[in-house]
């Protein structure tokens, strides 16, 4: 199988995908039955026969999420594309060792732990049975270790930074596993993740501000992004130790910052996706043959993901139907 | 009171003083129930105030994390509980008015905001965190009225009791005593006459 395969295949799997107006029609209804029916009647509705509840609703939007990401590397070509893709996904690894952490240290039991995670095993190379099992978090950190995560445990019991580490881990694999890509679909996806990389700095930088931690702590935890903001300037304006003038050294992320700040994280990023999504539509691909397309699918399925969650979880809140409009992505 | 009744002057008497005093509990009580009464006044206007600030706060925080929870899903939300490492502790020591023992919050500790929480979630956090206290007052005061109340609604029995079953009971029997020891002094009044009387006829026998 090659890129060609891979392509045509997506550009297929794209028209199963959702459409504007179909997630318009979902955002109106009022109760989760209602959305339940509707959806039967598309690609999940196999799945949704056995739903109940909205707990279940969110495990077979994530099921559905990871078969077809599941279905992508099955058919994309051995080497680096392949490579890249199963590292790209593996973003998803990373937010439930995240997660696993979290619970590990409220002590939760086995059976809560199993609930809130995703199911990430056929695209990601841990297995979190076994870690699941685990009495302590040093045994934790110790196993993950020899699966590729080196250096959480350095953290120690800080929840924070240990998520910076597992997140600089992911990126840094990223990037590397990017750099072998051919150099005209490198500039194309290196696009798309810069902006991310940015934030996820910037993040570590304001965390930084707020809890005080020290210099040496954040350049360790820093990921170098070329084409981004640099880490010199990043440490220049920790250095600082002020928010407002941190702030205001990067002024095209301000809004972003202030956002943060203000607790509304979740705006930004539902604008950051909504940008990268025009940015990608906008963009004139010159080539038939860019792998550019397959990510613009990956990119599509997760926001069809977060569309579905946000709309079943507003339902279920009884938010009203301006509130829905703003967390739902429309192509 | 005493089912006996003699019907004797000092039988009388202990009946008015015990009467006298029957009377000065019940205003005492009627003292006490308007008291109450006041304190549930103001208890409940306090209440009206304290709990449309909670309502509306407690809106806004159930709209916020209903955003929240849409926004990053259930398993983000759950797990960002882990970094509660405090509970929120409140010292409660008891306190009295009019003789009835009401619930006094001394001291509210919430959690330290200072730990480490992911930023999305950290300014819902403080807002709880803010509420918690005056959710705590509304507790406070509910539990105070609902004592308040309790006790007033004993009070109000024990003075419409004295005031409907106790009182006129005394009343009647001290009537009845009364009456009795009227109609036995107006006999033995009759009864001297009488003797006065035959005495005289006799006596102007003997004389």
């Amino acid at each position: 199988m090659d890129l060609t395969y891979l392509i045509c295949r997506a550009h297929g799997f794209e028209t199963k995908l959702l459409t504007a107006e179909h997630i318009r029609e979902l955002m109106a209804v009022n109760s989760l039955k209602e959305l339940v029916e509707r959806l039967s009647q598309t690609g999940y509705g196999p799945k949704l026969r056995d739903a109940k509840n909205i707990w279940d609703l969110e495990r077979i939007f994530a099921e559905e999420l990871m078969d077809k990401f599941h279905r992508l590397l099955g058919i994309s070509p051995e080497g680096v594309l392949r490579d890249f893709l199963k590292t790209y996904f593996r973003r998803y690894e990373v937010q439930n060792l995240i997660w696993l952490i979290r619970m590990k240290w409220r002590k939760a039991s086995e059976e809560e732990v199993k609930s809130i995670l995703l199911p990430t095993e056929r695209i990601g190379d841990v297995k979190f049975e076994p870690l699941i099992k685990l009495e302590s978090l040093e045994e934790l950190f110790e196993l993950l270790e020899n699966q590729g995560y080196q250096g959480i445990a350095a953290f120690g019991e800080d929840i924070s930074l240990i998520e910076c580490a597992l997140r600089k881990i992911h990126y840094q694999r990223l990037m590397e596993r990017l750099s072998r890509i051919i150099l005209a679909d490198r500039r194309d996806i290196r696009s798309l993740l810069i902006p991310e990389i940015d934030l996820s700095n910037l993040k570590l930088c304001i965390i930084t501000l707020l809890h005080n931690y020290d210099e040496d702590t954040v350049r360790k935890l820093l990921i170098k992004n070329p084409g981004g903001i640099s880490l010199r300037e990043l440490l220049a304006s920790v250095k600082m130790g002020d928010i407002r003038k941190f702030i205001e050294s990067f002024p095209n992320y301000r809004a972003f910052l202030e956002t943060v700040l203000s607790g509304e994280e979740w705006r930004t990023d539902v604008e950051q996706l909504r940008a990268v999504r025009k940015a990608l539509y906008l963009k004139r691909v010159e080539r038939y043959i860019s792998f550019l397309y397959v990510m613009k699918y990956i990119i599509d399925v997760e926001t069809e993901y977060r569309n579905l969650r946000s709309i079943a979880l507003s339902i279920y809140h009884n938010l009203p139907v301006e509130a829905r409009e703003e967390l739902v992505i429309l192509p | 009171m005493s089912t006996t009744i003699r019907y004797t002057k000092g039988f009388l008497l202990d009946f008015k003083r015990r009467l006298g005093f029957i009377e000065s509990a019940h205003d005492l009580l009627e003292v006490k129930r308007d008291h109450l009464m006041r304190e549930i006044k103001e208890n409940l206007e306090k209440l009206k105030r304290v709990r449309k600030k909670v309502v509306e706060e407690v809106m806004e925080i159930n709209r916020n994390f209903a955003l929240l929870h849409a926004a990053y899903g259930s398993s983000e939300i759950k797990t960002a509980a882990a970094f509660l490492e405090e509970k929120a502790r409140v010292t409660v020591i008891p306190r009295s008015i009019l003789g009835v023992v009401v619930p006094l919050v001394k001291e509210i500790n919430t959690p330290s905001l200072k730990t480490k929480y992911p930023l999305y979630i950290t300014p819902l956090a403080e807002k709880i965190s803010n509420v918690l206290s005056d959710l705590v007052r509304l507790a406070e005061l509910e539990a105070e009225i609902e004592f308040i109340l309790e006790d007033l609604r004993t009070t109000s029995t024990r003075v419409n009791a004295l005031e409907r079953v106790v009182i006129p009971r005394y009343k009647m029997v001290i009537k009845r005593i009364q009456d009795v020891l009227d109609h036995e002094m107006l006999q033995e009044f009759m009864r001297i006459k009488l003797v006065k009387r035959m005495l005289s006829r006799r006596g102007g026998a003997w004389t």
